[in-house]
């Protein structure tokens, strides 16, 4: 369960987030939608601490990042990427392979990101971000970066995890909306709308 | 003639290369610790440091040299008497000078991405920069740190301004008895020690690109 309570966050004179307040049940998916620079990705940045609060309380988490470009570490193997925070935080990590199966991996865990395709990237992001077994699930554009075709590889992904993972899914994608979303919000110059699901 | 000229030049070339070794070890580390004081987030360590870098980069090696040899004999009344520790301190401080700019350099071109993924991931910042960030860091200034490093090679022979005898010094003592041909000879030396250094460095990057996954050109 995640909670988020007036949330605010200005740049400068700039309102990113505008009094934003939401509640989330366990394995619920929730959808962001809204135009660049609207405050979408500026919410997830704040629920992982990426940016601090001017105002507000988040009560809930630890959260997950799965990053629009994925931020793979390029020197360390896909297998690498899983275990490395795990392995320095002194916390179990012998689920790698089974997340990577989950995500249709395991035959690329020794490869490195250099040598896998866009989709592919993505599902280790994902998998990279299940490891640490967040409460909350936070998907920036995950599928932006991908062409038609790759994005319905990684909406099954997403698919697969929900009812059993909470997530939140920043996306102009209106499909990946409708297909994994149970709650869609509108962000327009930082405040949240609610809107039913088409 | 040759053998007692090639035996002098060695002898030379025994400074340069101590030159060469002691600036090596020290100055890569030194450059570091420059980086971070040029990042700092304290203004007064941050404005301070990359004034000095500024002062370093922006005067010529040769009168460093002087300066470093000459200047607590002058401001202190302390004469230095060690010409060779006169040109490593010298040295030392202008190549982390160098090191630390292509470091920053490095260290900015680091997509921010990679930073926010391991603070997402709970890792301090001690532990984003020594397992993720430093092995791109190096990666990205091995090709720049190899130019400095061939420069390096060549610059020793400036440290007979200082009357070091190194391998030029040794040369010029045969050009003032009319000899001119070891003075050409020195530049077969130096064409060795470059051909080491870039063949080292040329291996590195070889190595490198391969534990990224990639294949080397």
């Amino acid at each position: 369960m995640l909670s988020v309570k007036n949330l605010c966050k200005n740049f400068g004179d700039y309102i990113a987030v505008d009094n934003v307040s939401f509640d989330l049940a366990d394995g619920e998916a929730l959808a962001i939608i809204g135009s660049s620079g609207s405050g979408k990705t500026t919410i997830l940045r704040l629920l992982n601490q990426l940016e601090t609060l001017d105002s507000g309380k988040i009560i809930g988490g630890p959260c997950g990042l799965v990053f629009q470009d994925f931020n793979l570490f390029p020197q360390y193997t896909v297998l690498g990427n899983l275990t490395l925070a795990p392995r320095l935080l002194k916390k179990p990590y012998d689920q790698a392979e089974s997340i990577l199966d989950q995500v249709g991996l395991l035959e690329k865990r020794h490869n490195y990101p250099s040598q896998l395709s866009g989709g592919q990237r993505q599902r280790v992001a994902i998998a990279r971000a299940l490891m640490l077994q967040p409460a909350v699930l936070c998907f920036d554009e995950p599928t932006s970066a991908l062409d038609p075709s790759t994005t319905g590889e990684i909406v099954k992904v997403i698919q697969a995890l929900k009812g059993r993972q909470t997530m939140i899914i920043v996306t102009h994608n209106m499909d990946v909306c409708s297909s994994l979303a149970d709650r869609v919000a509108i962000m327009e110059k930082g405040r949240l709308r609610w809107r039913q699901k088409a | 003639m040759l053998i007692d000229v090639t035996r002098s030049l060695f002898i030379g070339l025994g400074q340069n290369a101590l030159i060469f070794v002691v600036t090596m070890i020290l100055a890569l580390p030194l450059g570091l610790c420059v980086t971070f004081g040029e990042m700092a987030k304290f203004a007064p360590l941050r404005y301070g440091m990359r004034t000095f870098v500024w002062m370093i980069r922006g005067t010529p090696l040769l009168l460093q040299l002087f300066v470093v040899l000459y200047a607590p004999g002058l401001l202190f009344d302390l004469p230095f008497r060690n010409r060779i520790l006169a040109a490593l301190i010298a040295f030392v401080i202008n190549y982390a000078c160098y090191f630390a700019e292509i470091y920053r350099g490095a260290i900015e071109n680091i997509p921010k991405g990679q930073f926010e993924a391991g603070q997402v991931l709970g890792l301090s910042r001690r532990q984003v920069f020594t397992h993720i960030i430093l092995l791109q860091v190096i990666k990205r200034i091995t090709a720049p740190i190899g130019n400095e490093v061939i420069t390096l090679v060549k610059d020793t022979s400036l440290a007979r301004v200082i009357a070091v005898p190194e391998i030029l010094m040794h040369a010029t003592e045969y050009t003032s008895r009319g000899l001119i041909w070891p003075l050409f000879y020195c530049g077969v030396f130096f064409l060795a020690a470059t051909a080491i250094v870039t063949l080292c460095f040329g291996r590195l990057e070889r190595r490198l690109t391969r534990a990224f996954g990639e294949e080397p050109m």
